[in-house]
């Protein structure tokens, strides 16, 4: 898996700790993090994901449906799903803040299937805004 | 026209500082069965 992930675009360090199944993707100087490949990478390797996390620094964005995204490239953008801190969010709107949180949780049973492509953010931490 | 040029540059600078800033600076997974 740590061969499969370091072969990545954008990749430069990839830490893994056998104890508690944790693993943490770092990028390169100028490199960017793909989530969706990483994900894609890491269940090729025969691994399951059980959550993926990220810190990503972006622009707020309002949508037109009155929700927040985060866009950390161009064209590179991720829907913030609502909760107390995306309302916190809401007054940073157009400005960059600092965010940690979820992209991936294995979905349950009885859960709704992830759509390809969608990441949505839920967010569980804000480290910083301008 | 140096004043208005030197706002116009003042402002991509800033702009292109931000951008690049903008990235996902860490990604961390939990996984199950890894060996």
């Amino acid at each position: 898996m740590q061969q499969h992930l370091g072969r990545l675009e954008g990749v430069d360090r990839v830490e893994v700790s056998l104890l508690g199944g944790k693993v943490a993707i770092l990028p390169k100087a100028d490199g960017r993090l793909d989530p969706r490949k990483i994900l894609k990478a890491t269940f090729d390797s025969g691994v399951t994901v059980v959550e993926m996390a990220v810190t990503a620094t972006g622009w707020i964005e309002k949508n037109a449906d009155g929700g927040l995204s985060l866009r950390v490239g161009g064209d590179e953008t991720y829907r913030i799903l609502p909760g107390p801190l995306a309302r916190e969010l809401e007054a940073a709107a157009g400005r960059s803040a600092t965010v940690r949180g979820l992209l991936y949780r294995k979905p349950t049973r009885k859960g709704k299937k992830l759509e390809p492509g969608d990441l949505p953010l839920e967010l569980l931490e804000i480290a910083g805004k301008e | 026209m140096k004043r208005l040029l030197f706002i116009v540059m003042f402002v991509i600078l800033v702009v292109a500082a931000a951008t690049a800033r903008a990235a996902i600076e860490r990604v961390d997974l939990r996984v199950e069965g890894m060996t």
